[in-house]
């Protein structure tokens, strides 16, 4: 069975994600970083991935607005979001998320990496 | 907001200030809680293969030692402000409450890609009154910059004697629909 997962985590804060992608890497997992929406345009413009994991909060264009823009693009890609807002995760104005698809902060890794696998599993 | 009570607003204002440190005190947490599982991963047994090298200890040492210093920054102004609370008649250093609410803003701006440059003042600003309500009246004077100033744009805040009391104004870019916000204080 193949079990590779390439990701493309999309978080500002650089300390965390370049740990996190470090830690997958250990895993077996493909994963790559982008600190913004336009880096992370450019990433899946070049490169292919089996899912997304997004930060809620972004400087900038919000995590939802790209959520919605990479959804639009890329209706297959599955987008496994992330928050450190807890119960009100979603700016105003936002469509809902499907249930299931956001983890808060502090995420384990065990558990990010169980769900991102469900996921890609489903495209 | 209009029509607002005076309690409400800073209700609504320590609300925003402890939701936005509470979310950067998360992130904090979170780097910590990857660096220290790196940490772990590298020193499996089955890691032992690829040896450990001084530099990565020393990136996971850096990447610690910063967040500590965020972290530690973060309660720092939560306390003062606290304290401010507590203290309202007494002497303050307007420069310095002034740095202190521009970082309390900081997550407001970071969100529209938005610089603050505030800086101390080369002598203290000393004014009588409410530290407290002198940064919520900063912060209410920020938000609306923030709000109105295009993205990726610098707002400059400065802080000068007037009278018994002191000057404020938050200068944005020239053309901009809010091009400068001014308040005395108190």
């Amino acid at each position: 069975m193949d079990n590779s997962l390439r990701m493309l985590v999309i978080d500002d804060e650089e300390d965390l994600v370049t740990a996190l992608v470090e830690r997958l890497g250990y895993r077996g997992i493909e994963a790559e970083y982008a600190l913004d929406g336009r880096t992370a345009r450019e990433k899946l413009e070049t490169n292919s991935y089996d899912i997304v994991i997004l930060d809620l909060k972004l400087p900038g264009e919000s995590g939802a607005e790209l959520r919605d823009s990479i959804a639009r693009k890329y209706p297959e890609l599955p987008i496994l979001m992330i928050t450190g807002h807890g119960a009100h995760p979603e700016s105003p104005g936002s469509p809902p998320l499907p249930g299931g698809t956001v983890l808060e902060k502090p995420v384990n890794l065990d558990v990010l990496i169980e769900k991102a696998r469900e996921m890609a599993k489903k495209r | 907001m209009p029509g607002e009570s005076a309690e409400n607003a800073e209700l609504s204002f320590l609300g925003e200030i402890t939701t936005s440190a509470a979310h950067d005190l998360n992130n904090v947490v979170s780097v910590i809680e990857q660096t220290a599982g790196l940490l772990e991963d590298l020193l499996l047994p089955e890691a032992e293969g690829a040896a450990v090298s001084k530099e990565q200890l020393e990136n996971i040492v850096e990447k610690l030692n910063r967040q500590t210093r965020r972290g530690a920054a973060i309660i720092k102004r939560l306390k003062n402000l606290a304290h401010d609370a507590g203290e309202p008649g007494r002497e303050f250093d307007a420069a310095a409450a002034l740095v202190t609410a521009a970082a309390l803003s900081q997550r407001l701006a970071e969100r529209r890609k938005i610089v603050l440059d505030a800086r101390l003042s080369e002598a203290p600003v000393a004014v009588r009154g409410s530290a407290f309500r002198f940064q919520q009246a900063l912060y209410a004077a920020l938000r609306r910059m923030i709000s109105g100033a295009p993205e990726g744009s610098t707002l400059t805040l400065r802080v000068e004697k007037s009278g018994d009391g002191a000057a404020v104004s938050v200068t944005g870019t020239p053309g901009a629909p809010l091009e400068k916000d001014e308040f005395r204080f108190p």
